[in-house]
């Protein structure tokens, strides 16, 4: 086990509201836009509205939207693939030459929710088992196993809102212990109504567009889609002489252990997953260049997030992308970890959506514009339910 | 049944407060933090109980932790906002 | 990559612990219990492999579990049995990672969550049992109670989850990034899950599980929770075992590597699906077993098998198989198998797409 190995990322790809693969979003971001409405494949009977991030369908290319046999949250996971191998470079047969493993995280995607068939089951009536067939065939990350015919470990991690950080750290493991050539490791979810009344019920989310960070936020927005990383080991991107997009230096992981839906007050589990990644790096704060923040618009989280990122990384310069996409909960990891891919290429940050008014009550404000930085490190953070708090560190390839 | 007797009933029986009884809440203690206990997934769960029983909207959890203070506290709103 | 299991916690139908699981493998076990399934010509009783939890009171106070659901209990109480039968193993509750492997998650509450807005709007779901409905709610009950600030995970894999959630425990303690790792499966059977057995494998009211049974349906859902402490390779003298291989593929293009000399524990529970892999599987082995019988039919039920195989490794010749291969499906010795001489099982479970998770243990 090369415990401390910085491993490539030779490939990348994203869908999500804000484009239909990554330099779309990317363009998106920096324009500002926020492609967000009322849900249109579900309604509500609540009279307020609540906003969300939908993937448009005409996102998904055809094929795979028609296809029946796996569910959105599949699809969303396997398009975000086939872009990131591609990217890659990377083909079918060469990839059946490797060891390649799949860890994809997700939350609607493993569970069996599915409302039409459950009402009316509930009501009495007999129906069509086409819907649970479906969700046997759905775990992500055996339906990208399945569709790129690859054979190593496969791990769906269900680890709510850090879900996407913590399976591309499991796959960071994975190549550093030798078990594989390469990974495809990311996330992905989709919107339903099921987690939308969900976090509706909880008094999180905001009903007109969120603000990270800002003084008068009040909730988050949900949103779906997928982001996808192709992990791939020294020996295997020099035998082809792959591209290398960005390293992942390391990844820290920690839990609150306080409460199932409140974040520690003092941010506990996010201190040590950010003293550890650091520690092990052997990274010190000054020669980080941005954060992207978990920041999703709640009272408590943007709170105890910038008094962490005060205290641990002074000065370094953050974002929120959620202004952007929404809180794609399982995804929310993944994507955002392409983004700051795609930034340290760029050099340059985006502005915070949603964030205009600066917060008395927080010791630091996100950036208010897009903004250049010097330097080659940037970290990103998701905080979950439940506690867990998952950390990436990654330097420009 | 009275209002408040009532309110103590929903309280247990909707957030599972089991080995208390309605006598056992007094009317005066503070029901989140010391006192009865209660935290912040239970404010969110008597918001929907107000709701479904009493037909009142809670707006924001800033209104809920003036209202929810204590079973006094939590029967005047009630009794001033109920639509049901 | 090789761990030592300190201490197993289990709970299933034949009650919690792993002194009433070692009972409970030497006799011969019969479902008792049962479940009320909806079917579309009423309501039927089945057998079904129920737990109960009440020993959770044991650790913690009745009042602090009011919110925590059946799911969760199963959890909790196999996590907290696994620290107390590992004894004495001194453990920094920082550096205790817990991983946890489902295949269907929190089901009845995903369930109670949809019963409270599908038929009365959108405007009164339950946050709370919402916020249980999330796989990984276990997980985080567990890590609050016991106070174990180390990573945290849940790994939804179905029939894979044990394997693939191993795997993650074992790359975790050779990276040091903790010192332990409480690993464990929970799995739930709840009204819809039942009703979905029935839509697909009809009413299974007079079965008994067989194993070998290969042709026929004989399956009996069933859940419960099995947690094993594990830590990298340690000389302990309370320890179990060591588990020295986890294999993870597909049997349409590779095999599991098995070895001539040890015991095969097999996951076979009466499913014909299934089945049909394992009896390909079993032609080459000679000393197979399986003690489905014992705890019933889930997706995670393998690691009641890696609990049997820590048992049989720990202690040896103390109890002997009522549910081995039998004549003449497979030619295999007529003895009753003596455990004395066994220094590797292995535990193989093949899922419905011949998707397996093969694990090997051994004696320290």
């Amino acid at each position: 086990m090369k415990k401390n190995l910085p491993i490539a990322v030779t490939g990348m790809g994203c869908i999500c509201a804000a484009g239909a693969h990554v330099d779309e979003s990317a363009t998106s971001l920096f324009e500002g836009k926020r492609n967000l409405r009322p849900p249109s494949r579900f309604k509500s009977t609540r009279k307020e509205t609540y906003p969300v991030f939908e993937v448009p369908d005409d996102f998904l290319p055809a094929k795979l939207r028609k296809r029946e046999d796996i569910h959105l949250t599949s699809k969303l996971a396997v398009a975000a693939a086939y872009e990131a191998i591609e990217n890659a470079g990377l083909s079918i047969g060469q990839l059946a030459k490797k060891r390649v493993g799949v860890c994809v995280g997700t939350t609607v995607g493993s569970s069996m929710n599915n409302e039409d068939f459950y009402r009316e089951f509930r009501n009495g009536g007999n129906p069509d088992m086409v819907p649970i067939t479906r969700y046997l065939r759905s775990n992500p990350a055996s339906a990208i196993a399945r569709e790129f015919l690859l054979k190593g470990p496969c791990q769906t991690v269900v680890n709510a809102c850090s879900s996407g950080t913590d399976a591309i750290g499991i796959g960071l493991s994975w190549i550093r212990s030798g078990i594989c050539d390469i990974v495809v490791a990311g996330g992905t979810d989709e919107l339903c109504r099921v987690t939308f009344n969900g976090f509706i019920s909880l008094m999180i989310t905001d009903d007109s567009p969120c603000k990270p960070f800002d003084k008068y936020r009040k909730g988050l927005n949900l949103g779906e889609g997928a982001g996808i990383l192709v992990l791939e080991s020294e020996r295997s991107y020099q035998e082809r002489k792959g591209r290398i997009r960005s390293y992942i230096l390391g990844y820290g992981a920690s839990t609150d252990a306080y409460h199932l839906t409140a974040p520690h007050p003092n941010g506990e589990g996010l201190r040590r997953a950010l003293k550890e990644v650091m520690t092990s790096c052997n990274v010190q704060a000054t020669e980080i260049s941005f954060v992207n923040a978990h920041g999703t618009g709640t009272s408590d989280n943007d709170r105890v997030e910038s008094n962490v990122l005060n205290e641990l990384l002074p000065g370094v310069l953050f974002l929120s992308t959620k202004g952007y996409t929404g809180h794609t909960l399982g995804a929310a990891g993944a994507i955002e970890a392409v983004f700051t891919i795609a930034c340290l290429e760029m050099g340059r940050i985006p502005a915070n959506a949603g964030f205009s008014v600066h917060d008395p009550d927080l010791p630091v404000s996100p950036v208010k514009k897009t903004t250049s930085f010097q330097g080659t490190i940037a970290l990103s953070q998701s905080l979950a339910f439940g506690g867990s708090n998952g950390v990436l560190l990654f330097k420009r390839g | 049944m009275t209002l408040k007797k009532r309110l103590k009933q929903l309280l247990i029986e909707e957030l599972n407060l089991e080995d208390i009884t309605p006598n056992e809440i007094k009317d005066d203690m503070p029901l989140f933090g010391e006192g009865l206990g209660l935290d912040s997934l239970d404010a969110v769960e008597l918001v929907v109980i107000l709701e479904k029983h009493f037909g009142i909207q809670v707006k924001s959890l800033e209104e809920g932790r003036i209202a929810f203070q204590s079973i006094n506290a939590l029967t005047a709103y009630v009794e001033k906002r109920r639509t049901k | 990559m090789q761990v030592t299991i300190h201490g197993i916690g289990i709970v299933g139908a034949f009650g919690s612990g792993i002194d009433a699981f070692s009972e409970a493998l030497a006799r011969k076990e019969r479902c008792t219990k049962s479940v009320v399934v909806q079917s579309s010509s009423g309501q039927k009783e089945m057998p079904f492999y129920r737990t109960d939890t009440t020993r959770l009171n044991e650790f913690i106070p009745r009042t602090n579990l009011r919110r925590v659901d059946h799911y969760a209990r199963m959890g909790l109480l196999a996590a907290s049995l696994a620290l107390k039968d590992s004894g004495e193993v001194k453990i920094r509750r920082s550096r205790l990672g817990i991983v946890v492997a489902t295949g269907y998650g929190a089901s009845a509450t995903t369930s109670a969550f949809l019963d409270s807005f599908i038929n009365e709007g959108d405007t009164f779901p339950s946050p709370t049992h919402f916020s249980n409905s999330v796989h990984n709610a276990a997980a985080a009950h567990i890590s609050i109670f016991l106070k174990a600030s180390g990573p945290c995970l849940t790994v939804s894999q179905f029939e894979l989850s044990l394997a693939s959630a191993l795997l993650t425990a074992m790359t975790w303690l050779e990276e040091r990034r903790v010192d332990f790792v409480l690993l464990g499966s929970v799995d739930e059977c709840c009204d819809i899950l039942s009703y979905c057995w029935w839509r697909f494998f009809g009413e299974w009211s007079k079965f008994q599980v067989e194993p070998f049974r290969f042709g026929r349906q004989s399956a009996i859902p069933g859940e419960g929770s099995a947690f094993f402490l594990l830590s990298s390779p340690k000389r302990n003298e309370g320890a179990y075992c060591n588990i020295v291989d986890v294999q993870t593929g597909n049997m349409k293009s590779e095999k599991p590597s098995l070895s001539e000399k040890g015991l095969l524990i097999v996951s076979a529970d009466g499913h014909k699906q299934c089945g049909k892999s394992y009896r390909e599987f079993l032609g080459k082995s000679t000393r197979t077993v399986s003690f489905t019988p014992v705890y019933g039919s889930f997706p995670t039920n393998n690691a009641f098998d890696m609990a049997a195989a820590a048992l049989i490794l720990k202690r040896g010749g103390t109890f002997l198989p009522p549910y081995a291969a039998p004549q003449p499906v497979i030619s295999r010795s007529k003895e009753p198998l003596p455990y004395e001489d066994i220094d590797l099982v292995q535990c193989l479970k093949i899922g419905m797409e011949r998707d397996f998770g093969f694990i090997t243990l051994c004696r320290t």
